[in-house]
């Protein structure tokens, strides 16, 4: 059998679901990753000490802990601890995308608001003095001075994050989310051939990775020559 | 215009400032000089409140500078400062860099903060750079923006902090001629400079720093001819190579 022959027939479809389930799965992530990275980083900029202290210990002890770990807590461990009303509502759902959702949202957070911080520290000093001495207030400078710039430096290590998360959503297989290497494995029992399900899956993701690589230099060779072209 | 008054300042047990007093007229031009480490630059940042003060008190147009007051942001409008480093934004254009402040403080419309902005840019010569990126930009040209920026809020005083010490040499001149013109123009600095011939002409005063004391304050005249004290002599013998 061919790769074309395989793809066109009913494995090719299986295959697609779950790619579906897998940009899904990477989109929803990506996208709360990135709102909870912010937060956290908002609130890492906190004045009061033991407020910071505790946020960079919590997305400390967030980063050293295995994906699976947190997959797995989120889906054995944190449901028990809901009342009863909120956990009906969970398992009347798709509880299994759900708790892979959170689980790597929070992963992926923790090492967004890490990429965000040392580009908000890479600012210097004298930028936020620029703003403050014409007047501005620190929000102002925040928000105008220092985001701005804070964020262009921290696009290419966050398209990192994306690629970094997309191919983590794949351990969501381990809680039964069928997703593209979970229906990979299917048409392995299926089919007793490993070869073609696994490849198509490693192209689909050689594919989105390449894409996220060729965005990153893009963006980068753009933020150069606005730059460069000395004068 | 700034009245300075026993300001004491220290940083830990550094003390950096040491009963300072002083006044500054309107359209006075004084030249701080003296050497690294005397505490002109902190004694700059104290009066537009980016340094807190330990003892005494500094007015401008009469209104107390308090970093710790919300008042501050407003009293730094009227305070232009020039950094050595320039600190334009990297992220705006030339011309964004001009207008954000008057647009963002003053409620200026696009259109009127970037018509002051052309007038500014004429004035530093830098008309042709209106949309490009900073960083494109030489030292000199960078630093001519800054300034341009710090006049698009129209402040009476201006703060100038080594304006030219991060310069290339071929660009000083253009920098300086700059504020030789705004000095014309009868604004009121104060400027910290190594630059002496620049001092000698334009300045209305000169003062010399020493560890942190103001030891002479003086016309050019009197500081070129005669200093007074040996440490402005020895200074001077430094800094003019004889
Ligand atoms: N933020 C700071 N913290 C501690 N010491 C400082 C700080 N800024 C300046 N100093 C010290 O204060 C003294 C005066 O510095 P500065 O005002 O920069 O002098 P100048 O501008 O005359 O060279 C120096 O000894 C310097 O090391
Ligand atoms: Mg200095």
């Amino acid at each position: 059998m061919t790769l074309i022959e395989f793809l066109s027939g009913r494995y090719g479809e299986l295959l697609l679901k779950g790619l579906t389930v897998t940009l899904q799965l990477s989109g929803v992530t990506l996208a709360a990753g990135f709102v909870i990275g912010v937060l956290l980083t908002l609130i890492r900029l906190s004045p009061f000490w033991i407020v910071r202290q505790a946020v960079g210990l919590l997305v400390d002890a967030i980063r050293s802990v295995p994906l699976l770990v947190h997959v797995i807590f989120w889906y054995f461990g944190a449901p028990e601890l809901l009342p009863d009303g909120p956990r009906m509502w969970l398992y009347a759902r798709d509880v299994n995308f759900i708790c892979a959702a959170i689980a790597i949202s929070i992963y992926a957070g923790a090492f967004i608001s890490e990429d965000l911080r040392s580009g908000l520290r890479s600012i210097p000093k004298g930028q936020t003095e620029a703003s403050l001495s014409l007047g501005f207030s620190g929000l102002e400078t925040f928000r105008y001075v220092i985001l701005p710039q804070a964020f262009r430096i921290s696009v290419p290590p966050l398209l990192g994050q994306a690629m970094t998360i997309t191919k983590n959503t794949s351990i969501a297989l381990m809680i039964g989310v069928p997703e593209l290497v979970y229906q990979a494995q299917r048409i392995q029992d299926i089919t007793y051939e490993p070869f073609l399900p696994y490849a198509s899956a490693t192209l689909v993701y050689l594919a989105i990775c390449t894409v996220l690589t060729l965005a990153s230099r893009a963006y980068s060779r753009t933020a150069v020559k606005s730059r460069g072209a000395q004068a | 215009m700034i009245a300075i008054s026993h300001l004491d300042k220290h940083f830990d047990r550094l003390h950096v400032l040491k009963d300072i007093s002083l006044t500054v007229q309107t359209g006075e031009v004084l030249v701080l000089c003296g050497p690294s480490g005397s505490g002109k630059t902190t004694l700059l940042r104290t009066i537009n409140g980016l340094e807190s003060i330990d003892r005494g008190s500094i007015t401008v147009d009469g209104k107390t500078i308090d970093p710790k007051t919300s008042e501050i942001r407003a009293l730094r409008q009227g305070i232009g400062f020039v950094f050595q480093q320039f600190n334009l934004f990297p992220h705006l254009s030339v011309i964004d860099n001009i207008t954000l402040a008057p647009r963002k403080l003053k409620g200026l419309t696009r259109e009127a903060a970037e018509a002051k902005a052309m007038q500014l840019l004429d004035r530093v010569g830098l008309r042709d750079k209106r949309d490009v990126h900073t960083d494109t930009l030489s030292g000199g040209q960078q630093q001519r923006i800054a300034i341009a920026r710090a006049l698009a809020m129209e402040p009476p005083v201006l703060l100038f902090d080594e304006p030219t010490s991060a310069l290339d040499p071929e660009m000083v001149g253009e920098v300086l001629a700059v504020i030789r013109e705004l000095a014309q123009d009868g604004m009121t600095m104060l400027c910290v400079t190594h630059e002496m011939g620049f001092a000698r002409d334009v300045a209305s005063r000169i003062i010399f720093m020493a560890e942190g004391a103001i030891v002479e304050d003086t016309t050019p005249a009197q500081f070129f001819t005669a200093p007074e004290s040996a440490r402005a002599r020895a200074f001077l013998q430094d800094i003019l190579g004889h």
